[in-house]
């Protein structure tokens, strides 16, 4: 196989990834999000949302309604939490949120970084759950928490494509 | 699986099996051979397109590359702007290269050659994944408008193995580049 066969290989293996990587950009461009889908993690918006159903999220809107759902950020938390809005204080500069989990006991302050009392809608938030799709994203949960599906998934696709080769 | 064909036993050729069940099998078996055929014709590969179209291909995985840079080191927000123009400019490759693989002068395009400063474009396809005739299209230079084609039954040139008979399937060619001069 000579070198110009290998790099049209390379290249049409880097296509998967690659296409996907930037159709996941733009749909950030459309929807104004840096995480436009995002997978439910927990059970706190139970009945809403369990874990592993599928987000579509909209960060386009002026400002967030009380009951609306919305996926937040906190700084030096990696994790974005999805919980719908509680009570919110709007001026014509900017919008506070202070947001509660459905299944929760309390709101989220305590979740909030020290000293924080409210999010900010401009800042904070990751976008409005406009869409979801139920248990679709619980395989991410199964590869990021239980390593036997990792490397069962792994293994099959190592044997697929050794027998694909053949 | 290789073996050594009664065809291209002088010239210790080896030959690949191929699944001879599958037209698509078969064509890619006889779009591979396309360049050894030609050059035994006398022409010389070009590879411009090819380049060119790797060149287009890296490069979109280069802006990938760059996206993946600016998600790292940048928020989403103050880079907004930029990320719009990268994927502006991946659509516009990928058009580009969407009309070099698919554009009527270069849709099937397998092989280019030239010899004596003269260019060759050959052309091949099957009609379907159930059809075992490989249709070949031949233009000289730049005669888009008066192809010499030709069909060739995959059964003329692999054996009941599935092993490219070299020497049938370069008398085909032959005869079709020779149909020019007529």
């Amino acid at each position: 196989m000579n070198l110009r066969e290998q790099l049209t290989q390379l290249l049409t293996l880097a296509y998967v990834f690659l296409s996907a990587f930037v159709a996941w950009k733009a749909l950030g461009l459309v929807t104004n999000s840096h995480s436009p889908i995002v997978v439910v993690l927990s059970g706190s918006m139970l009945p809403a949302f369990d874990r592993g159903d599928i987000l579509l999220l909209w960060n386009r809107d002026q400002q967030a309604r009380v009951g609306d759902i919305v996926v937040y950020e906190i700084a030096d938390k990696s994790i974005p939490i999805v919980h719908r809005v509680l009570r919110e204080h709007h001026s014509t500069e900017k919008q506070l949120l202070l947001t509660k989990g459905d299944n929760n006991m309390q709101d989220d302050l305590p979740l909030y970084a020290k000293g924080q009392l409210y999010l900010n809608q401009k800042t904070d938030l990751v976008g409005t759950a406009k869409f979801f799709f139920p248990k679709l994203g619980y395989v991410t949960i199964l590869l990021t928490e239980n390593q036997y599906f990792k490397f069962g998934l792994l293994g099959l696709m190592g044997i697929s494509a050794v027998l694909t080769s053949e | 699986m290789y073996r050594t064909t009664k065809t291209s036993l002088n010239q210790s050729k080896l030959s690949k099996y191929t699944d001879h069940s599958s037209v698509v099998a078969l064509r890619t078996e006889a779009d591979d051979n396309l360049p050894q055929i030609f050059a035994k014709l006398g022409y010389d590969q070009d590879f411009s397109l090819v380049d060119t179209k790797l060149a287009l291909g890296y490069l979109t995985v280069a802006i990938a590359g760059f996206l993946y840079y600016l998600e790292k080191n940048y928020k989403f927000h103050d880079t907004k702007l930029v990320i719009g123009g990268a994927i502006f400019v991946y659509c516009v490759i990928c058009g580009v290269m969407l009309f070099l693989s698919k554009g009527s002068q270069y849709k099937n395009n397998k092989y280019i050659g030239v010899k004596n400063g003269k260019k060759i474009a050959v052309f091949t396809l099957t009609e379907s994944a159930f059809s075992p005739v490989y249709q070949v299209k031949v233009v000289f230079g730049e005669n888009y408008e008066s192809p010499v084609e030709t069909e060739i039954p995959f059964t003329k040139v692999f054996d009941n193995f599935g092993f490219l008979n070299e020497t049938e399937f370069q008398a085909h060619l032959e005869k079709l580049v020779a149909k020019k001069n007529q």
